[in-house]
């Protein structure tokens, strides 16, 4: 009934927007933490995460069949609505906020004189006609367009080494067990790909442990090498720009390919695009399987009505797109919806399952699930 | 259903390219712009600007290189922002400076200050950040308007005798992002090589030499631009200048060398020439008795370019041993004199010697962070060079 | 307004009774009799007294026997070979009845092995339509078909639009019987099966669905017979007729049925694993079902080289790339970035636009539209006229548009190596040149932005084709490392996996659905 996709796929989606995050914002932006702070607390983040997911593995092993909604409205009944709503808005914002990125990137560093409605209402059709089209498509395409960005990140990468200049990796002077801290909590706020994983495991075959793994691990590598590409060949330089990964495919230099930024912005649209697309076809998900009576049609048009209001809102002020990336990329939210959450529903279907209270609940939740 | 909602998409579409959501500007309608010079005068920026327009010889696309194919364009205004919406003005289409390849500053606004120039190419979109920037005693004005016959553009010259000189050791090329980066440093110090204009060589094969560009030249001469040293900048203004024999020196502390030809002369060896390459330089801060001090290894190899041995001496074959001396004394001589003359008497470190002094003793470098010119005044140096002719050529140094 | 839904919905319940009434119309089969003459009055009622109605009375003693076939169906020598001599030197005498002469027909007689009985007027104008004779004797109320072919047809020849170095160079003829006869020939296995459908209301055009049953999967092959036996259409004439009945739901650019017109691909295919259709009256077959990457195949590759295939491999795919995106892009860069030009190119763009009136885009488009017209105009041209065509068509576009100053010359360029790729991949040009203009477009208005959506819109329209339960994008996506080896490079045959199964490409998805996949 679910499973659609393969553990490759689904690990190139995770990976393509992960890195997408990191390549549009800077890394100082929020707190000022040195660079050296952030590569550590990346890493050790990698381990946090690790820990985090424990109880949401142990609750799927118990599910055969299901999602962590389902098992919600097996555990609590008719309220289980509220968790699957809560995903629901989450993703949505995440989307959202992808969205209001992408615009504000073209508005400032490409089209500065341009009138951006048109730009904004084609990429939020674009992002529906994606989502409409099922997850498989998307896996797919994002699968093509995987190997498409590792080579493009090569380029750049191996163009920038010659710029890397190791002194710039300096020592963190000023409370650095605090900056280290401070940075494991932002690296773990900006992985809303662990909420994305969580809803997206029922429809994936194959071994998700190692998926999981391996989309851990290099993603992790990556935000690590452009973290040290961007402390390392830009210094201080990037606290003051806008886009320090735009900036740093100028600078890049091969002998041939001198113009890299063009590269930089055609590859960026497409990954854009698979973020946003991916988490509004999570909002479709977690909703259809709320309203299982209501046709996919209604679904996906109030979906894009309210991503276009509110992206046009955002938009419009400066403030408001800053609240909105403060507010998805903390940490606590990541820490409630994957862990907290998560585990409080493990501990309730423990709790009845080993009562056995309502067996007729927890095998069947009558609701239907192949609303996909 | 489908129909109706392919008429409404369609409709969309053709509207939007209707109205133009999107500005479409024609090449023909922008100006391409080459290179931007920069002067302060009376509390204002005056700004030239050289554009491309060709002048070209009958066939379509044929640009013809033997013609002056730009323009050059002086706007002013209070801000670098203001004098460019201004440019507009002068000439009929829209000024597009993605394609700029140099800002020239003139020695008025060096001493003004960098932050309006940077803070005004880093915010805009369209300025790319690998834009090569010089510095010119003088007005900025003169290099632009000069006639300089040579390529398509003058500006493009200009750039390929600015890498040339890299590449021979003569100067180093300084792009936007450099000098961007070195502001904001810890040591807060820019280097920038500067550019002068002499006049070419006329037909009869003298040549005439000028200082500096601003004094009389002739009108319709065509000229030839030459390296006339670094300029230092502290905390954003213009310090002082080098010259040019100490700009070798300056390239290999920081580490942009490639190649260059040093002459040795002695009464011992006579006068040889070594072409000296792949230098690598290991810069380490030490400790001692309280004094900060930094070590200085330069390793490089040398090919022999010629030799001219005196009549009356007899040389052994194939020993260079005491070329080589030689040469490391007289490469030790410049690096001491540059370091002298940055370190202790103007203060300014643009080797970056504090960011390694920064990673290799931080609590020295926590505790005495607030005063940085102190430890740069303070800073001791050994310099030691090694150089190893490994290829000789073709002759071999005989009597 | 409310008058206009009122019209609209009593004219769709109209047009439902209107076919529901039309359909109760059906002829109900008509029974031959005993006596001959009912027969032939039924006979000239059924053929409407056809201009090419042929019939010939016979006399054996003291039965009437009479001949029936279309002309120019019928080979007249064969007639003479298979009936005449053999009723000639039987043994009739006056005690013969008509059983005796029916039954030795249709025992004794062996000269013809296409030999049946025919009961209704139906089935004999079927027959006759395919080039029987049929035999009615007076008193019996059957009739014996005899198979005499003998219309014209064209010759095997080489195939015209799959031209291929070393290949065979024989292509499929218009008759449905030798198309079957050539792959035949070329497998002989006894788990190749053909089966015959007869299509179209009106044409009743034999079709033939063929394939592996050892390679084949079931659960597909249902899937086809089914959508076959259910296409509702009067005249079939040609293979593209059914093409859209056996594509997939989503609207898509890419079409999933691909055509061939050699036998020896045909067979290629049905090895691994796909359905094959043949239509009569041309020589295009179908193939069900069909991947993307398929189009970068061509036979010649299996017999060169693999270092040279592999080569040209990726050459198809840089034109493929070529022709759909480079002038798209020039376009866009030209118009919005002129920064991503390096200088050169840039001041030599900048001086031919001095002197033309139109702006990219205009250029662009007039340009391809006129090109689209010469192919069009070259192709249906008559033969001597041809070399005209090509001759204006270079001097028009290529010299005197860029001296009279109406296009630049970069421009031409373009156009000169996006006409050139496009021939590279001949199998999907349909959907290349439209894409070509809409790429025109989208970067004309929208700059590299616009390309970029525009990219990933055709992205997703490609990955989400999957019919038949193979996905069109394998196995690229998802990845098959077996399959792969004959996608980007071709591995030698000594190392390419020999089993490679279509049935192996299909999504996860699928292989929950459908017991009998791999």
């Amino acid at each position: 009934m679910f499973a659609k996709i393969s553990g490759a796929q689904l690990f190139t989606m995770l990976y393509i927007s992960r890195v997408f995050s990191s390549l549009t914002y800077n890394i100082h932006t929020g707190s000022k933490l040195d660079g050296l702070a952030i590569l550590i607390g990346s890493l050790i983040s990698l381990f946090v995460q690790i820990l985090i997911v424990i109880p949401i593995f142990k609750l799927y092993d118990r599910i055969k069949n299901g999602n962590i909604i389902t098992a919600g409205y097996n555990c609590f009944g008719k309220n289980g609505i509220i968790i699957a709503w809560i995903y629901a808005i989450y993703a949505i914002l995440v989307g959202i906020n992808t969205i209001v990125q992408a615009m504000f990137f073209l508005d400032n560093a490409v089209y500065t004189n341009a009138n951006s409605s048109i730009l904004v209402l084609m990429f939020i059709g674009l992002v529906l006609y994606g989502a409409v089209s099922g997850v498989e498509s998307i896996s797919r395409v994002s699968a093509i367009f995987g190997v498409f960005f590792v080579v493009a990140f090569l380029f750049i990468f191996t163009g920038l080494l010659s710029s890397v200049d190791m002194y710039n990796l300096s020592p963190i002077f000023d409370s650095p067990i605090k900056q280290i801290g401070v940075s494991i909590f932002d690296n773990l706020g900006r992985n809303t790909e662990l909420v994305a994983f969580i809803l997206l495991y029922p429809y994936t075959k194959g071994n998700k442990k190692k998926t999981f793994m391996s989309y851990l691990i290099l993603s992790t590598i990556t935000i690590q090498i452009i973290v040290f590409l961007i402390t390392t060949v830009l210094a201080n330089y990037s606290g003051s720009l806008v886009f320090p990964f735009y900036t740093l495919t100028t600078i890049s230099y091969t002998s041939i390919f001198q113009r890299l930024d063009s590269l930089h912005m055609a590859l960026w649209i497409v990954l854009a695009f698979i973020k946003a697309t991916m988490y509004v076809f999570i909002a479709y998900s977690c909703i259809s399987i709320s309203l299982p009576k209501v046709k996919k049609g209604y679904i996906f048009s109030v979906i894009f009505i309210a991503i276009s209001i509110s992206v046009y809102w955002i938009q419009s002020s400066l403030d408001a797109i800053r609240y909105l990336q403060g507010f998805i990329n903390s940490g606590f939210i990541v820490l409630i919806l994957v862990f907290i959450l998560p585990f409080i529903i493990y501990i309730v279907y423990i709790f009845k399952k080993e009562n056995s209270v309502d067996k007729k609940n927890i095998v069947n939740t009558g609701y239907s699930i192949d609303a996909i | 259903m489908i129909k109706k909602i392919l008429l409404i998409l369609g409709t969309l579409l053709m509207l939007s390219s209707l109205t133009g959501c999107l500005k479409t500007i024609n090449l023909s309608d922008r100006a391409i712009v080459q290179a931007i010079g920069i002067d302060y005068d009376e509390d204002k920026y005056k700004l030239s600007i050289q554009i491309f327009s060709p002048e070209g010889s009958g066939g379509q696309t044929a640009i013809d290189t033997s013609k002056q194919n730009s323009k050059v364009i002086t706007t002013e205004g209070k801000t670098i922002g203001e004098a460019m919406s201004k440019a507009d003005l002068k000439q009929g289409k829209k000024i597009f400076y993605g394609h700029n390849r140099l800002i020239i500053l003139g020695e008025s606004s060096a001493k003004k200050g960098l932050e309006n120039v940077i803070s005004f190419f880093n915010t805009d979109a369209q300025s790319k950040s690998d834009v090569g920037m010089l510095v010119v005693k003088g007005d900025a004005n003169e290099i632009l308007n000069a006639k300089i016959t040579q390529g398509i553009l003058p500006a493009e010259t200009i750039e390929k005798i600015v890498r040339n000189a890299e590449d021979t050791g003569q100067s180093f090329q300084v792009r936007f992002y450099d000098v961007a980066k070195n502001y904001k440093s810890t040591t807060n110090s820019v280097s920038i090589p500067v550019i002068k204009l002499e006049d070419a060589e006329d037909n009869s094969g003298e040549k005439k030499e000028e200082e500096s560009a601003s004094s009389e030249k002739s009108e319709g001469d065509s000229k030839v631009i030459s390296m006339d040293g670094i300029s230092v900048f502290l905390d954003g203004r213009l310090k002082t200048y080098i010259d040019q024999e100490n700009t070798r020196a300056i390239q290999i502390l920081l580490q942009k060398f490639k190649s260059s030809v040093v002459v040795s002369e002695s009464d011992s060896i006579g006068t040889s020439s070594v072409e000296i390459f792949k230098s690598q330089i290991k810069i380490n801060p030490r400790i001692k008795n309280g004094d900060m001090s930094v070590d200085i290894i330069v390793k490089t190899d040398g090919i022999v370019k010629e030799i001219v041995v005196p009549e009356d001496r007899e040389v052994p074959v194939f020993e260079y041993k005491d070329i080589e001396d030689s040469l490391e004394d007289v490469i030790k001589d410049e690096i001491d004199n540059v370091l002298y003359l940055t370190l202790k008497e103007n203060n300014i470190d643009i080797f970056n010697f504090m960011d390694r002094i920064k990673q290799k003793y931080p609590s020295y470098w926590k505790d005495n962070r607030d005063d940085i010119g102190n430890i740069i005044s303070n800073l001791g140096y050994n310099v030691k060079i090694d150089v190893n002719i490994d290829r000789t050529g073709l002759q071999i140094k005989d009597k | 307004m409310l008058k206009y839904i009122k019209s609209k919905i009593s004219a769709i319940k109209n047009s439902n009774v209107e076919d529901i009434q039309q359909e109760e119309v059906f002829e109900t089969p008509v029974n031959l009799r005993s006596s001959l003459k009912d027969n032939m009055i039924l006979l000239r009622e059924k053929f409407d007294n056809s201009g090419d109605f042929l019939s010939r009375e016979l006399k054996i003693y003291n039965n009437t026997i009479n001949v029936i076939g279309i002309e120019g169906m019928i080979n007249f020598t064969m007639l003479s070979d298979l009936l005449m001599g053999p009723l000639m030197s039987a043994d009739f005498s006056e005690k013969t009845t008509p059983e005796d002469i029916y039954s030795y027909l249709e025992t004794k007689m062996i000269t013809s092995m296409d030999l049946t009985d025919v009961y209704t007027t139906d089935d004999i104008f079927t027959f006759s339509m395919s080039g029987f004779i049929i035999i009615l004797i007076d008193g019996i109320a059957k009739g014996v078909c005899l198979g005499a072919q003998g219309f014209n047809f064209r010759s095997i020849s080489e195939p015209s639009s799959e031209v291929n170095i070393r290949g065979s160079r024989e292509g499929f003829t218009e008759p449905l019987r030798i198309n079957m006869t050539m792959v035949r020939r070329r497998i002989k296995s006894p788990k190749l099966k053909f089966e015959l459908f007869n299509v179209g209301s009106k044409s009743k055009t034999s079709v033939c669905m063929m394939y592996m049953t050892d390679t084949v999967s079931k659960k597909m092959v249902r899937e086809i017979r089914h959508k076959i036996r259910h296409i509702d259409i009067d005249v079939v004439l040609e293979s593209g007729y059914i093409q859209p009945f056996l594509e997939g739901k989503p609207f898509s650019i890419f079409s999933e049925v691909g055509t061939t017109e050699r036998p020896d691909t045909v067979c290629a295919k049905i090895n691994e694993g796909r359905v094959a259709i043949l239509v009569d009256g041309t020589p295009f077959a179908l193939i069900v079902p069909y991947l993307f990457s398929e189009n970068f195949q061509s036979f010649d590759d299996y017999c060169h080289r693999p270092y040279y295939t592999s080569f040209m491999r990726i050459i198809k795919y840089i034109s493929f790339a070529f022709t759909i995106l480079l002038p798209g892009l020039y376009v866009a860069i030209g118009s919005f970035h002129p920064e991503l030009f390096p200088h050169s190119i840039l001041f030599n763009i900048a001086t031919s636009q001095e002197a033309t009136p139109f702006p990219l885009v205009i250029e662009a488009l007039l340009i391809h539209f006129i090109y689209e017209v010469m192919r069009e105009a070259g192709l249906r041209l008559p033969r001597p006229v041809g070399h005209a065509v090509s001759i204006v068509g270079a001097l028009v576009i290529g010299d005197a548009a860029v001296t009279a100053g109406l296009i630049g010359a970069p421009m031409v360029m373009v156009v000169a190596v996006t006409a050139i790729s496009s021939f590279v991949v001949p199998s999907i040009y349909e959907p290349v040149s439209i894409l070509r203009f809409g790429f025109i477009i989208v970067g004309g208005t929208f700059g590299l932005y616009g390309i970029g959506i525009a990219v990933a819109a055709l992205l997703i329209n490609i990955c989400s084709l999957s019919e038949y339960g193979v996905v069109y994008t394998a196995p690229i996506s998802p990845f098959s490392l077996k399959a792969m080896k004959d996608v980007f490079v071709r591995f030698s045959w000594k190392k390419m996996n020999k089993n490679v199964n279509i049935k192996n490409l299909t999504g996860v998805d699928m292989q929950n659905s459908g017991g009998e996949n791999s």
